[in-house]
């Protein structure tokens, strides 16, 4: 049987309208197959590396609620 | 021109008189194989009053000694460079002194005088009008015996063969000569069985156009040249050559035309066989019989290029130390010409030092032990093995850890002792306590294809093993950051041992793993990867690919998934399913090209392909759930 755990799955760059750079990581709860793919099982969680929340926006658009910061994905 | 036969008149004398100059102490070279001197030595051995503390030297005797009950009788002391059957029975009564040796060490260990020879006694041909005699079928050590020896006796026999290279001696050379006029000894490989014929094969699978072939005295390399009948222009230098190369001669396989040194020529040093092969080499300037340490040195062997040498071995432990010529404490064999081989095939460019045994004894002890034991003696270092070859397939050793040597190493076992190996690996800190093997079969070299890719290049599409981790590491940092993701639907910095081993360490039942490598097997590069894992419950099974940057876009992709395909349809398997991110285009359009009735539908995240294979029949897979049920509907 499959186990549903939380796993960080991705960690991408973002930057605030000052330009500073921000390491967002990216968690989901979901399970991995037997061909290691992982499949998602409900709603991604963001932080930074000190376990600051962040909250999508949308797929380019990402805030950090504690200071009201907006960031974005550098396209 | 000259025709009157050259008299040897003088010097022609019975055998007893030839002998009976001998005196006690003396020591006496053998020629080698079926060129013994056979009425030379039953003189001898009938001689009265015996000579006290004869020793005999030999390479080599078939058919030498009499035989009483099937055994060896002989009243005096026999030294020996390798053990045969006519000579292992000597042990017991304190006769036999093996001397592990290099053969093309003997000539030196002779012109240096630590092994005074007194007399030789040898087997040649009648002379030609200028008074030269052939050694024959077996020149190997004899130029270096006559060159030391004080005193010189040949049998002349008319059945023995003239043969070209550096087998021709004057008369003078010899202080008596005696005639005899019976059939030269013949030798026939016993045939081999079952076991042995898919060593063989094995072998023969790895052999290439242009190769040029050191066969040895074993039997199964003897069997892989029956195998070889398909290929090209290959060439022989080998230390003895058997009937089986005439075979290939007269096939056109063996023409000798890419050998880089003494091209169409075969070379040898010495040969064992029938009448037949003896006819064959006769006043034939297509084969050259040359000394011993001409023929087996290992700068003399890599100097052909693709080289190609073949040993037979006793037992090898886990680490790749090979046992040649002692076996669980019983002398038999020999070093013999084997380490000159191995290293001169090493050496050569392209060359496949080969060794090659049964997994088990005829007992059904495994031949791969953990540690070679009391008894079993090493005749070939680990760092000189490049290939193993057993019934249950091909190990690479050369340049591999001791980790990944084992890991191979049990592959090729017997599936009856891998379980025990491995413990025994583990045991040892050979392999990680977290190691197992999923498979308990044979690796299969029948599911091996290769393809031709759309830019050109060929690639070999083969089964997975336990082994290939660590090159499939390789292919996996080779990927871009999208490629892991679309493969792994995360991102993934590194794939852990465990997770290496699912996807190559696998049953080859339900969980089945193809790789595309390029290059020689000994220096493969994963280019592909190909999996499915199937679920019992509805017998269809999830596969996930994987391909090299390089190669993506030149039909890797079509090609795994054809052969994937092709395997799970022999194994009924109802059909794939494919979970696709939306963005990966090609994976989508590799899907919807899978052979069956294909399905496709979506969730927010993943498009899910399903391929119904037409000709597997839902019937043979009945499976009462849901599930299943709800696949049928798509399928419809």
């Amino acid at each position: 049987m499959e186990n549903r755990r939380t796993h960080l799955v991705d960690e991408f760059k973002l930057v605030d309208d000052h330009g500073k750079e921000y390491t967002v990581f990216e968690y989901q709860e979901g399970t991995e197959k037997p061909s290691l793919k992982w499949i998602k099982a409900g709603p991604s969680q963001f932080s930074l590396s000190d376990g600051t929340t962040v909250d999508k926006l949308d797929d380019n658009t990402f805030k950090i609620p504690t200071i009201d910061r907006v960031l974005r994905r550098q396209l | 021109m000259i025709s009157k036969p050259f008299d040897m008149g003088p010097k022609l004398t019975s055998a007893q008189r030839a002998v009976s100059p001998i005196r006690a102490g003396s020591r006496i070279y053998i020629g080698t194989g079926c060129a013994a001197p056979r009425s030379l030595l039953a003189a001898l051995e009938t001689m009265q009053p015996r000579p006290a503390d004869l020793e005999f030297v030999s390479f080599l005797t078939s058919s030498a000694l009499p035989q009483v009950g099937g055994a060896s009788r002989t009243h005096y002391g026999h030294r020996v460079f390798f053990v045969g059957s006519e000579m292992r029975g000597l042990a017991a009564s304190g006769q036999l002194d093996y001397v592990p040796i290099s053969l093309e060490e003997v000539p030196r260990l002779l012109t240096s005088g630590r092994l005074p020879i007194d007399v030789a006694l040898l087997q040649v041909s009648p002379p030609d009008a200028r008074g030269f005699v052939s050694l024959g079928i077996s020149v190997d050590l004899a130029p270096a015996i006559l060159s030391v020896a004080r005193t010189a006796i040949a049998e002349v026999n008319p059945a023995m063969p003239r043969t070209h290279g550096e087998s021709l001696v004057h008369l003078d050379r010899f202080d008596a000569l005696v005639k005899v006029d019976a059939p030269v000894a013949e030798y026939v490989h016993p045939k081999i069985g079952e076991i042995a014929e898919r060593v063989a094969r094995y072998i023969a699978s790895i052999i290439e156009d242009g190769s040029t072939l050191q066969i040895g005295l074993g039997r199964v390399p003897n069997g892989a040249l029956r195998y070889l009948k398909d290929r090209r222009d290959l060439g022989i230098h080998s230390d003895v050559i058997t009937d089986g190369v005439v075979d290939l001669i007269e096939a056109g396989v063996v023409t000798g035309r890419s050998k880089s040194d003494r091209r169409d020529r075969v070379v040898a040093s010495y040969c064992l066989g029938t009448r037949r092969l003896y006819d064959f080499i006769d006043d034939n300037p297509g084969f050259e019989f040359l000394p011993i340490d001409q023929v087996c040195h290992p700068r003399e062997v890599s100097n052909q290029s693709r080289m190609v040498s073949i040993t037979q071995a006793f037992a090898i432990d886990l680490t790749g130390q090979i046992c040649v010529d002692q076996f669980e404490g019983e002398f038999y064999g020999g070093v013999s010409t084997q380490v000159g081989f191995m290293q001169g095939a090493a050496r050569s460019q392209d060359g496949k030092p080969i060794v090659c045994l049964s997994s088990t004894t005829d007992d059904g002890a495994s031949r791969i032990k953990p540690l070679l034991e009391a008894g079993d003696g090493v005749g070939i270092a680990r760092s000189d093995v490049h290939y193993v070859i057993t019934e249950y397939g091909i190990a690479y050793l050369f340049g591999k850890s001791i980790r990944e040597r084992a890991l191979a190493l049990i592959e090729v076992a017997h599936p009856r002792w891998r379980e025990e190996l491995l413990k025994a690996a583990k045991k040892l800190r050979y392999v990680r306590a977290d190691q197992y093997l999923a498979s308990q079969v044979a690796y299969s070299v029948d599911r091996e294809r290769t393809v031709t890719l759309k830019n050109g290049s060929k690639a070999m599409i083969r089964p997975a093993r336990a082994s290939d981790a660590g090159a499939l590491q390789g292919l996996f940092h080779r990927l871009s950051d999208e490629d892991v993701y679309t493969r792994f639907f995360r991102r993934v910095r590194a794939l852990s041992y465990q997770e290496l081993q699912t996807l190559c360490n696998v049953n080859h039942e339900t969980d089945v793993a193809f790789l595309a490598v390029i290059g020689p097997r000994e220096n493969e590069k994963i280019i592909g990867s190909a999996c499915y894992f199937l679920n019992p419950t509805n017998n269809l099974a999830e596969v996930a690919f994987m391909v090299a940057p390089e190669f993506q876009g030149a039909g890797l992709g079509t090609a795994l998934q054809a052969c994937l395909q092709e395997y799970a349809m022999s194994r009924n398997v109802r059909g794939f399913v494919f979970e696709i991110l939306p963005r990966n285009t090609s994976m989508l359009r590799l899907a919807a090209r899978a052979q069956g009735a294909v399905t496709t539908s979506r969730d927010e995240e993943v498009v899910h392909v399903t391929a119904l294979f037409s000709d597997t029949g839902s019937s043979r897979s009945p499976l009462p759930n849901s599930k299943d049920a709800h696949a049928r509907q798509l399928a419809a």
